[in-house]
């Protein structure tokens, strides 16, 4: 009885040691349409500006928390398209995350209190842009 | 009738047979030549007689049956080392804290294979196109330590996308690195 109830513990134990890394994805429309930015996105605006990306309008289009698992893929919708997040296995001081929005491909390792802009594509007479934060 | 008190104490301890040899030959050579003192020596030996006799009645009214099982139940009452680690055992938050103990001890074993973000900023490991030639990613990094994965329509022949390059630590153009050429631990 005590070694199944030490069996079960253990595998627990396990289990929460293998806890998801959570990232917050959101999907924004940059454009050059009339000038508009959301709520929350003017740092990437002043980030995007002064890395000689120039848009007039930044929209958020969608926002939400992904858990990832190692080896374990995610899609994250967006207009026409379809992202996926994979979580890389191993030990970083960053977690490794591929990002594969056809037609780019590209491993990040998402730090604190800084994101991953990626082109995700044109839309609307502007760019898709997967924002990736990494929770806390 | 009255005797000194030192010769009462002598005849008594005659009468209870705790005299030497020679003592109880003086008593018994008194007891002889005085009348008084065997009469007092009788009265001790009746009185003791009386009370032997009040002693057995008493003893034999008692119930002995189980002592001895009872005396041992209250020698053995403490159990050993080896029994109170056992009883201890039982108790039921002995075996909850042991597996608390063993869920954490994994716990630290099987830290998280899963890295937790720790380390500011943002780094690009590798960024890669299916298309044409002539697109091709970049990677801009900006002050606050975001990084910006774009496509770019024909980047400089060099790969370097800026007159003058910065470091990966400062904000500016990072040219994308070929897989073959990219360190397996290393971060860009």
């Amino acid at each position: 009885m005590t070694a199944l109830a030490s069996v079960v513990s253990l595998g627990a134990a396990v289990v929460l040691a293998a806890a998801p890394v959570k990232i917050d994805v959101q999907v924004v429309h940059a454009s050059n349409a009339a000038p508009h930015v959301d709520p929350g996105l003017e740092k990437m605006r002043q980030g995007f500006e002064k890395a000689g990306l120039r848009f007039t309008s930044y929209r958020r289009l969608s926002q939400e928390t992904v858990s990832l698992s190692p080896g374990k893929p995610a899609e994250v919708a967006l207009p026409g398209k379809t992202a996926t997040l994979t979580l890389q296995p191993g030990e970083h001081p960053r977690p490794h995350v591929a990002v594969s929005v056809p037609p780019l491909h590209t491993t990040v390792g998402l730090g604190t209190d800084a994101s991953a802009f990626v082109q995700a594509g044109a839309h609307e007479n502007g760019q898709l842009v997967l924002v990736l934060t990494a929770k806390k | 009738m009255s005797l000194n008190p030192a010769t009462l104490q002598l005849l008594s301890a005659y009468v209870d047979g705790e005299l030497s040899a020679a003592e109880r030959t003086s008593v018994e050579r008194a007891l002889a030549a005085d009348p008084r003192m065997q009469e007092i020596e009788r009265s001790m030996r009746a009185l003791g007689s009386a009370v032997r006799a009040l002693s057995e009645a008493e003893c034999a009214r008692a119930d002995f049956s189980g002592l001895a099982d009872r005396v041992l139940g209250r020698v053995s009452r403490r159990p050993g080392l080896l029994d109170r680690l056992r009883e201890t055992w039982r108790q039921p938050w002995l075996p909850i804290g042991g597996l608390v103990a063993v869920a954490a001890a994994a716990f630290f074993v099987f830290r998280p294979v899963t890295p937790v973000p720790g380390a500011p900023g943002v780094v690009v490991q590798s960024a890669s196109a299916d298309a044409p030639a002539q697109l091709q990613p970049v990677v801009l990094k900006t002050e606050s330590g975001d990084a910006i994965i774009w496509l770019v329509e024909h980047p400089d022949a060099s790969g370097v996308h800026r007159p003058t390059p910065l470091s990966p630590d400062k904000p500016g153009v990072q040219a994308p690195v070929p897989a073959q050429q990219r360190p397996r631990a290393g971060e860009l």
